[in-house]
């Protein structure tokens, strides 16, 4: 079991030198100087272009810049912004605490609503349960989550005044962006959940299980859901390393800062530094999702062992 | 991505209650979460680079840092300047040295007394290439030296006149901070802390999020032109980061934030008449938006081109449009409220599709087989490059590329994200782009726009290159006497007229919205500072 989560966390390092030696190039490959981008439409002269294109590393050869950056990583250095020049995990660590508080809430939402909504259809296939948790789902999946967003603000805090607008700050702050990133993923998850659910109850163990006499929520508790939940698991995990990085416009609407909003930013700056260490910190959050997310299948099919 | 257009798709998708919910006005409730009293909320519309306003390119930063620090003096109208941190000035006749007598009662933040020598390392800070400082860079002009001539006087030397330099010192830019700070933070100054003398203390910063600020409970050395001269009347300032306009409207509507810059122009008319709430419209000084025009590729080489630009868009049917009449069709290079703003600019170049089609005409542009001139081998196409935000940029773009159609025009949009967009206009390749700017000084809007140190890739993108332009801005630059500066500076708006550079489009209004609770705040006269040295919040 050591073994097993060693080796995956070395494997875990290549990975991570192939993502940021990709994202590396790319930035590179696209136009745009981060000098020129820095003066924007400020008035400057070639000279001062030149001291501050010097000053930002960018006069030296790709390899050295590349290497520099890598030099620092053991040191837990990810160098510093090329634009405001503030450390790359300063920047990072405020935003990855705002990311991941609303990334964890928002799967709550996802996993509560999403869970109840499929094992509702699922055992009441064919009914209008059924078709009214689906039609739910449905909408969850089709809705763009900045009419969502405005949705929730209009009615919940406009029209009831229950909670804020803007969701930075305490707990309350954190209800409208939740629901509002889950929902989506709860509708992904919904469906999943019928549909695996339906699966496992088609097998014969759940025959088997119902003939000894056990009761119904039984059968579907220790039997049903547990197997279900190695297909369920996998997308959860996916879900959450997408609900961190991937909620900037849920984060823009609802005035939070956030690891995406960042990253989106620092691209179209092209401030190298601050990509780079977002990038291999998103690719970092990936491998441990990933690796907990193995590790659960032991414990959900005892049939899976890992040595 | 960092702006949703919300408000265009709820309209696509003709969805009434969404469309409803950006623009209705809803009742005040009583709010659980609204704030308490003596703490004024701000909610600000977008992040920025650094809160070193010493450093930074942002009008946010300077608002923020104008209740941190203190600046030498006040701009209280066009050309004139009352004390502030200086209780007298003068300024040698050449306009080369300004000598500032300092009070002698005031203190830093970190309890160190405000001295000569912190003028000096704050304007040594702003040239040293380590700060890579920028619109504090441009403020401070031809910077020199600055001599300490005793503890409370001050001598700024120029290398060339600066007549635009008050104007400089006015603005939180060229604030003072304090020296002892800036040597023992090094680095962090400006990230983490900022260390001035103004009426409040900066107390934290989270990037992205909010800029809060508490009382400075030892200032006596409020401005002789304000009503009192004790400590702010507010416990603190919260500046809140809301980037999404509904939600920052929706945060003022539920009393969660008290007041609110850049209120979109579609909500104008409801706060205009809301009981509640105040909307504050302050003309904006400056440079409207207008189009550059580049002289160094074809066909806007052209002088006969950009005159019948200029004659075929509509500006008042732009303001209206895109604007919803709450922008004025703009006439001249700089705003109305400018100092030396020339009237008969407006009447110079008025909305006229025929004159334009006779100008291209006597020029040997003839209309093609599909309504768009040739001369010889070359199509009458102008190579238009913008960026993807403000949504309003491609409303204008789309209103102008309609008016030059009329013509003969074909203008074709080239929509780019930041990097690529100033790759291309930074290299010449467009015929036109957008240009706004907001200033106080005549002279520096006109070396930012037209002169020729700035072209080839600066600021002057029109790549107008005029040697009798340039004397007049380095004239005006060296003018500090008012009625031959202000004969200056109508010249040089004539000649830009005549030259045909620019077409101006729109001058915008400052529109900022508070709870009515909000009294006493006070805005600068170029529309760009709200500052709550005076503000209550009354219940």
């Amino acid at each position: 079991m050591l073994q097993f989560v060693v080796r995956r966390l070395l494997l875990a390092i290549p990975t991570m030198v192939a993502a940021s030696i990709l994202v590396f190039l790319m930035l590179h490959l696209v136009p745009g100087d981060p000098a020129i981008i820095f003066f924007g439409d400020q008035p400057v002269t070639p000279e001062r272009l030149e001291l501050v294109r010097h000053q930002m590393g960018l006069d030296r050869p790709l390899v050295i810049q590349y290497l520099d950056f890598v030099r620092g990583i053991p040191r837990g250095d990810l160098g510093r912004s090329i634009h405001n020049r503030t450390p790359v995990f300063e920047e990072l660590r405020t935003r990855v605490a705002s990311s991941a508080t609303l990334a964890l809430a928002a799967l709550i939402v996802a996993g509560a609503l999403g869970l109840s909504l499929g094992l509702l259809s699922a055992l009441g296939r064919g009914t209008w349960i059924d078709a009214g948790a689906m039609l739910v789902a449905l909408a969850g999946v089709s809705m763009p989550i900045f009419w969502l967003a405005a949705m929730l603000i209009f009615v919940f805090s406009l029209r009831l005044g229950w909670f804020p607008a803007t969701g930075f700050g305490g707990w309350n702050r954190l209800v409208l962006p939740a629901v509002a990133l889950g929902f989506v993923s709860a509708a992904t998850l919904a469906r999943l959940v019928r549909s695996s659910v339906l699966e496992v109850l088609l097998q014969p163990f759940v025959t088997t299980a119902r003939s000894k006499g056990l009761r119904e929520a039984v059968v579907i508790r220790r039997h049903v859901l547990k197997n279900a939940f190695i297909a369920i698991v996998t997308v959860l995990g996916l879900q959450f390393g997408t609900l961190l990085s991937g909620a900037v416009i849920t984060e823009t609407v609802f005035a939070r800062p956030g690891v995406g909003k960042l990253l989106v930013d620092a691209i179209s700056n092209k401030d190298f530094p601050i990509v780079q260490g977002a990038v291999l910190f998103i690719a970092l959050i990936y491998t441990v999702i990933n690796l907990v997310v193995d590790l659960s299948y032991a414990y959900l099919d005892p049939r899976i062992r890992f040595d | 991505m960092d702006r949703i257009p919300r408000r265009e798709f709820l309209k696509r998708a003709g969805m009434g209650v969404g469309a409803l919910a950006a623009s209705q006005v809803l009742p005040l409730l009583t709010r659980a979460y609204a704030q308490g009293i003596g703490t004024l909320t701000y909610g600000m519309a977008g992040g920025f680079d650094t809160l070193d306003v010493t450093a930074t390119t942002f009008t946010r930063v300077g608002r923020i840092a104008l209740h941190i620090i203190d600046p030498l003096v006040w701009a209280v109208a066009p050309g004139q300047y009352a004390p502030g941190l200086a209780t007298s000035w003068t300024v040698s006749p050449d306009a080369t040295a300004y000598t500032f007598n300092l009070r002698q009662d005031v203190k830093f933040h970190d309890g160190t007394p405000l001295t000569a020598e912190a003028v000096k390392v704050t304007f040594d800070r702003i040239v040293d290439p380590n700060t890579r400082a920028q619109t504090a860079f441009s403020f401070i002009g031809p910077y020199d030296r600055s001599e300490v001539v005793d503890r409370y006087t001050v001598r700024v030397r120029f290398k060339s006149p600066n007549a635009a330099f008050l104007d400089g010192a006015s603005s939180p830019y060229l604030g003072i901070i304090s020296p002892a700070a800036v040597q023992k933070y090094g680095q962090d100054f400006g990230r983490v802390v900022f260390v001035g003398t103004g009426p409040f203390m900066l107390q934290s910063y989270t990037a992205d999020a909010e800029v809060r600020l508490i009382r400075n409970p030892n200032y006596v050395w409020g401005a002789p032109g304000f009503n009192h001269q004790g400590r702010a009347y507010l416990d603190g300032i919260v500046f809140r980061i809301v980037p999404e306009d509904a939600t920052r409207l929706a945060a003022l509507e539920t009393s969660e934030v008290l007041f609110v810059e850049d209120v979109p122009v579609t909500d104008y008319q409801r706060l205009k008449g809301s009981q509640n709430k105040v909307l504050l419209e302050i003309p904006q000084a400056g440079s409207g938006w207008s189009l550059m025009m580049n002289q160094m590729r074809s066909p806007t080489s052209d002088l006969a081109v950009r005159r019948a630009m200029m004659y075929a868009i509509d500006k008042d049917g732009l303001a209206k449009t895109v604007w919803n009449s709450v922008f004025k069709a703009a006439c001249s290079p700089l705003t109305p409220n400018m100092f030396g703003f020339d009237s008969e600019t407006c009447r110079k170049i008025p909305y006229n599709a025929d004159q334009a089609r006779r100008i291209l005409d006597e020029a040997g542009w003839r209309v093609g087989p599909d309504g768009i001139r040739v001369k010889g081998s070359e199509r009458l196409r102008l190579e238009f490059f913008l960026q993807t935000a403000p949504q309003k940029n491609i409303e204008m773009a789309a209103f102008i590329q309609a008016n030059a159609k009329q013509v003969g025009i074909d203008v074709n949009l080239n929509v780019a994200a930041r990097p690529a967009y100033l790759d291309a206009v930074r290299q010449g390749r467009h015929n036109l782009q957008f240009w706004w700017e907001t200033g106080t000084d005549p002279g520096q809007i006109l070396r930012i726009l037209f002169h020729s140190s700035n072209a080839g890739g600066g600021t002057n993108r029109n790549n107008y290159r005029s040697p009798e332009m340039d004397k007049l801005i380095e004239q005006i630059d060296a003018t500090a006497e008012q009625a031959s500066r202000k004969q200056l500076v109508v010249r040089a708006q004539q000649r830009v007229i005549d030259d045909a550079v620019m077409v101006y489009l729109a001058d915008p209004p400052s529109l900022y919205a508070h709870d009515r609770s909000v009294t006493g705040v006070w805005v600068d006269w170029g529309g760009n500072y709200p500052y709550f040295f005076n503000t209550r919040i009354q219940r």
